[in-house]
């Protein structure tokens, strides 16, 4: 199923062309139009098959720089991805969450290390895990505790953290430490790149209430970082966290308005036009209404990042309608789909319910939806600051 | 086209703000700048600033249907054209303003004319006094004709300039709201510094900010019921979001007469109700996606 890469194309042509690909091999990726569900790591295996052929094709690279394995071109070419993945009636694998996260990171602070992590991701032969929330610091990420200490050459990393997406498969992740004083706040963190099989390093899945224990914990015992490791500046921690939020919460948000685009659709054709009530029947156009905002909202967001401008805290604004339109559309389903919400043990069911737990979480992860308006009404709308 | 689109909102702004809306009117009525007047992002943005400023004028009509013509709304749960027997018994509709010397009625197969003196109408004040709505009747039958209108679809058009005021409503409600918890104290602090009441204005903004994005990234060649399902029941939903909040950070003041804060509220809830209200609106946009027409699903494309 290999493809020559192409060069980049302007936007729409790029998709198009996606477009014609995934319907040419559709039955060559027939396969992954479901998720696993027979647990996660079932889930993790399914995916890198996807993730390999739209490597080999090219698909994926592009929109990534050439010195990290990319094909170039706009970052706007990865939005295109997702969508077209989603459009095409793709489930878009879990791991190009990480990617966004993770990947502009490296691409940005640490080519050296994106050139080497980079391919393998896209390979679909690593996953990363990124380190920020402790058991003591969740929104006030700030005072997290987990220590870096200089031996020399590098650093040996001493804490714990938690709540890592997909941790356990994880060869390596990012790791947010305090190189400063303890009460350095902010301004004493250095983000540090961790080889998860060094010596020192367990990780441990956390059993999810979904059932789907997509995430873990990470205990650091005097383990050993290179100098390489050093993602951007030994104290720049806190910058390079900010700079990955803009991908975190913007391509993300536009990653997951395709997905929620396609589960809408879904709901829709699986539902039918069987009657049901009108409050139920309102809440899917409600939902239809919030997921419409949200990818106007961020298709100017991923044209901004596109032209290499950092939307600054306006990004809260997609992340909170984020929040909105995730639970709206899995409201619409539990309302439409009731009986699969509270019997249901096909794979559909599985997957709406494992779908709904992970909305509410939507308004938790990434910066808890509180945070987001709190950094709304001080940057964008100017409100007097008060206590928290 | 752009810097007459900055240009003519601009205008609007500094005559509007002047309470100046008749002279805006005219300048706009002038038959030499019929084109750019016809240009949806110029009507839109002008209607935004109406809405900004909550003021009575014949900008909508003008806008929509050009000089010299109305354009007749449904009246919102009723049904027009029903006939009773008596002379001017048959509801046409409503006209924002005056009824001009003719009348345009949109209809799903097209638009239909009367006269002015083929219908009998009745001012109304109502809910918003200001916005100067007009009840309509009329013993005629409507003929076919054509109107011009940027998208050749009346009622499509019509929509999505309620949808543009609408946005300015949520707008202007918000910034009235802001400045009011900037400068009023509590407990020695403005209120403003209140999470609950910084939170609930963001959310507020939040939804004027989906309203506002789908305005410019759905053009005004999409679908008539997009217009109205989506483009005008986001707006219309922002719009009475905005005006909830506002309604409670700004307490006792925000129900006084002399406070602008009312105007807002009757304008928010006036033109969501015309044209499909936004709740309707949601029942609508799920029932056709039942029936297989999800809306507007993937229209708003990445360039
Ligand atoms: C599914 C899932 C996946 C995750 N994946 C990762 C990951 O891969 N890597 C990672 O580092 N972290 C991850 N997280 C952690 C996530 O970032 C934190 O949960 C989040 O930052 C909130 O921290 P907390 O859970 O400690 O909640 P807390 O900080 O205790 O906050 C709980 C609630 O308190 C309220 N609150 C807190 N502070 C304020 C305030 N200042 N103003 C108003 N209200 C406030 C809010 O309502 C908030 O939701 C994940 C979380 C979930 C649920």
């Amino acid at each position: 199923m290999t493809a020559t890469a192409l060069p980049p194309r302007p936007v729409t042509e790029h998709a198009a062309q996606l477009a014609a690909w995934l319907q040419e091999h559709a039955t060559e990726l027939a396969p992954w139009r479901h998720r696993a569900t027979q647990g996660i790591a079932a889930a993790v295996e399914h995916d890198r098959g996807l993730l390999a052929s739209l490597h080999d094709a090219g698909w994926s690279r592009y929109g990534w720089p050439a010195e990290t394995g990319g094909l170039g071109g706009p970052v706007a070419l990865r939005a295109v991805l997702y969508d077209e993945l989603a459009a095409a009636d793709l489930e878009v694998p879990e791991a190009f969450v990480i990617l966004e996260t993770l990947g502009p990171l490296l691409a940005h602070l640490a080519p050296h290390l994106a050139a080497v992590h980079l391919p393998r991701f896209l390979r679909g032969d690593e996953l990363w895990g990124q380190g920020f929330s402790e058991p003591e610091a969740g929104s006030d990420l700030a005072h997290l505790r987990t220590r870096a200490v200089s031996d020399g050459t590098g650093f040996r990393v001493t804490g714990q953290k938690v709540w890592t997406t997909l941790g356990q498969f994880a060869s390596f992740a990012a790791v947010l430490a305090r190189t400063g004083a303890a009460d350095s706040a902010h301004r004493g963190l250095t983000m540090l790149w961790v080889d998860l099989a060094a010596p020192g390093v367990t990780v441990r899945p956390i059993a999810a209430a979904s059932g789907r224990d997509e995430f873990a914990e990470m205990f650091f015992d005097d383990v050993p970082v290179p100098a390489e490791g050093v993602i951007g500046e030994v104290g720049g921690g806190w910058a390079a966290a900010m700079y990955l939020l803009q991908y975190e919460r913007g391509m993300y948000a536009w990653q997951r308005q395709a997905v929620l685009h396609r589960r809408l659709r879904q709901l829709a054709a699986l539902v039918g036009d069987d009657a049901p009530s009108g409050t139920d029947v309102a809440a899917l156009g409600r939902a239809q209404l919030l997921c419409a905002g949200l990818r106007a909202r961020s298709a100017t967001t991923v044209a901004r990042l596109s032209d290499g401008e950092n939307p600054g805290p306006e990004i809260s604004v997609d992340k909170v309608l984020l929040g909105r339109c995730e639970q709206a559309v899995t409201d619409a389903w539990r309302r439409l789909r009731g009986t699969d919400m509270l019997l249901g043990a096909d794979d559909s069911a599985i997957t709406g319910r494992e779908e709904w737990f992970y909305s509410r979480a939507s308004t938790i992860f990434g910066g808890a939806a509180d945070i987001q308006r709190d950094i709304l009404a001080d940057r964008v709308l100017d409100l007097p600051r008060g206590a928290r | 086209m752009s810097e007459h689109v900055d240009e003519l909102a601009a205008l609007a702004e500094e005559l509007l703000a002047a309470g100046r809306d008749q002279e805006l009117l005219a300048q706009l009525a002038d038959p030499d700048v019929e084109d750019l007047r016809a240009d949806p992002q110029v009507a839109g943005a002008v209607m935004r600033v109406h809405g900004r400023y909550c003021v009575s004028s014949g900008l909508f009509d003008l806008l929509v249907v050009g000089a010299g013509r109305s354009v007749v709304l449904p009246v919102p749960g009723q049904e027009s054209g029903r006939p009773s027997g008596a002379a001017g018994s048959r509801l046409v509709g409503l006209v924002r303003g005056g009824p001009q010397d003719e009348l345009v009625l949109p209809t799903e197969d097209g638009p239909r004319f009367l006269p002015r003196d083929h219908v009998v109408s009745e001012a109304v004040s109502g809910l918003d006094p200001l916005l100067g709505l007009t009840l309509v009747r009329s013993d005629y039958d409507p003929v076919v004709g054509t109107a011009t209108t940027a998208t050749g679809d009346v009622l499509g058009y019509a929509a999505r300039l309620l949808a543009d005021e609408l946005v300015g409503v949520a707008e202007g409600a918000l910034a009235l709201a802001l400045e009011h918890v900037r400068e009023r104290h509590q407990f020695g602090v403005p209120i403003g510094s209140f999470q609950a009441v910084r939170h609930r204005l963001v959310d507020a903004y939040v939804d004027a900010e989906g309203a506002r994005s789908l305005l410019a990234a759905i053009g005004p060649d999409a679908a008539p019921d997009v217009q109205a399902l989506v483009l005008k029941a986001s707006a219309g939903a922002a719009a009475l979001r905005c005006v909830a909040a506002a309604q409670q950070v700004c307490g006792g003041m925000g129900f006084t007469a002399e406070f602008d804060l009312h105007r807002y509220v009757r304008r928010a809830l006036a033109l969501d109700a015309l044209l499909s209200g936004s709740e309707a609106a949601e029942e609508h946009l799920g029932a056709l996606a039942l029936r297989g027409r999800v809306l507007p699903d993937r229209q708003v494309v990445l360039t």
